[in-house]
C-alpha cells in the first residue's frame, strides 16, 4: 500500500477516482493462439527446490489442493508392480478448447490417477469387492459429468479426488488378495 | 449435501486462489492447457495495467500482454508459491510494460518536460479531444511515459515509492518528484475542476 503522507497534493475525491479505473480491461482480440505459438520454443526457468520450511502456505490452500497434493504424492511413492499393465476402467477425457480451470485440473487429475492404476494388477471379474470398483468408476463418471455441467465447483473436484483414491485402494486390496 | 457447505464467499475467493495455484503448478509441469486457463482467468488484469502503463495504446499494450504471458511461461517452473498467483502475474505484467518504458529511455525526448505533454504518449484518440473534454482516463494516458508510469503504479495500482523506484531503476525521490509532476499536470489538464 501506497504512503498516505504523500496525497497531500492531490484532491481525495481524485484520489478516489484514480483508483476505480484500476479495473480488468480484457484484449480487444484474442491472443492466445500467438502465445501458444510462442511457448514451445521458450527455455524455462529450473525448477525451484522445494523449500524446507513452509509454515504459511499450507493453511491457505483448500482441501482440493491438499488432497491433489497428497494423491499425487501417493501415487508417486506407490510400489512397483511386478504384473503388467492393466488398462484403466477411466480413460482420461482430453480438455475440449478453453475448458474451464477445475476441467483442466481434473482431466489432469485423471490422467495422474489411470497412470497409477495402470500399476497394479487386474482384479479378476470374480474376485470380491469387484462390483464395488464397478460401482466407483459409475461414481466417477458421475462427478465429471456433474463437473462438465457446474465446472466451478471445487467440492465436485475434491469428489472426485476421494473416489479415485478409494478406487486405487480398493484395487490394490484385491489384487494383493 | 456438500454443495451446501461451499457458499461463502471467502470459500469462494479460496477456491479461485487453489484453483490458479492447481494451473500454475500444471502449467510449470508444461500442462499448455493448463496454462491456457490460468491466460483466460488473468488475461483481464494483465491487459489492463498494461494498458494503462501504455497510455491505452492498444496495439501496444496487446503485444506486451503477449509478451508478458511468455515471461509467466518460462518464469513459472522457478516460481515459488510465496504470493498469489494472481498477484504475481499482476507484477509481472507491470515490469514487462516498464521494461519497455526504461529501454525507451535513451530515445527521443520521450518525458523531458511538460512541454512534451501533447501527442507524447497518449491513447489511440490523441488529437481528438481537448483539455476541457478529457474524461481521467484519457487525462491520465496523456501524461508524459515516465510520470504517468509512476502515476499509474502509485495512485491506481497501489505501488509503494519503494517499489516503484526499484521497477523503474530510479531513486526513491525520483519516483516522489515524478509523481507530484504527474499530478501537477494531471490536475492541469483536467481544468484543476478535480
Amino acid at each position: 500500500m501506497n504512503d498516505p503522507r504523500h496525497d497531500h497534493d492531490l484532491p481525495a475525491a481524485l484520489r478516489m477516482q484514480l483508483r476505480t479505473l484500476r479495473t480488468p480491461e480484457p484484449p480487444a482480440r484474442e491472443l492466445w493462439p500467438d502465445i501458444a505459438a510462442r511457448l514451445p520454443s521458450q527455455p524455462r526457468a529450473a525448477a525451484e527446490p522445494a523449500p524446507r520450511r513452509r509454515p504459511r502456505l499450507l493453511p491457505a490452500l483448500s482441501a482440493a489442493a491438499v488432497l491433489a497434493l497428497a494423491l499425487g504424492l501417493g501415487w508417486q511413492l506407490r510400489p512397483s508392480s511386478p504384473e503388467p499393465a492393466q488398462a484403466p476402467p477411466l480413460a482420461a477425457r482430453p480438455a475440449p478448447a478453453r475448458a474451464a480451470p477445475l476441467v483442466v485440473v481434473a482431466d489432469a487429475m485423471t490422467r495422474e490417477y489411470n497412470g497409477a492404476l495402470r500399476e497394479v494388477p487386474a482384479p479378476r471379474p470374480t474376485a470380491p469387492g469387484y462390483r464395488s470398483l464397478l460401482e466407483l468408476d459409475a461414481s466417477a463418471a458421475a462427478v465429471r459429468d456433474a463437473l462438465a455441467q457446474d465446472p466451478d465447483a471445487v467440492f465436485l473436484l475434491q469428489r472426485l479426488q476421494h473416489i479415485h483414491a478409494r478406487r486405487l485402494a480398493l484395487t490394490r486390496q484385491l489384487a494383493s488378495a | 449435501m456438500l454443495i451446501a457447505t461451499m457458499s461463502a464467499s471467502q470459500d469462494e475467493s479460496g477456491a479461485a486462489t487453489d484453483v490458479d495455484q492447481a494451473l500454475a503448478r500444471a502449467s510449470a509441469g508444461g500442462d499448455m492447457a493448463a496454462f491456457e486457463a490460468l491466460y483466460r482467468r488473468h488475461a483481464g488484469r494483465v491487459h489492463g495495467v498494461i494498458l494503462r502503463l501504455v497510455g491505452h495504446q492498444h496495439s501496444r499494450a496487446e503485444d506486451l500482454t503477449q509478451e508478458a504471458f511468455v515471461r509467466a511461461w518460462q518464469a513459472l517452473p522457478g516460481f515459488r508459491f510465496e504470493s498469489a498467483v494472481g498477484t504475481w502475474l499482476h507484477r509481472l505484467a507491470a515490469n514487462t510494460a516498464l521494461m519497455e518504458l526504461r529501454s525507451r529511455r535513451g530515445g527521443p525526448a520521450i518525458d523531458s518536460g511538460e512541454d512534451a505533454l501533447e501527442g507524447i504518449g497518449s491513447g489511440d484518440t490523441a488529437g481528438h479531444r481537448t483539455a476541457l473534454s478529457m474524461d481521467l482516463q484519457q487525462a491520465v494516458d496523456s501524461l508524459p511515459p515516465r510520470a504517468r508510469a509512476v502515476l499509474v503504479l502509485y495512485d491506481i495500482e497501489g505501488w509503494t515509492h519503494e517499489e516503484i523506484a526499484t521497477a523503474l531503476d530510479m531513486a526513491i525521490g525520483s519516483s516522489k518528484a515524478q509523481l507530484h509532476r504527474a499530478r501537477r499536470l494531471l490536475r492541469a489538464r483536467l481544468g484543476d475542476s478535480a
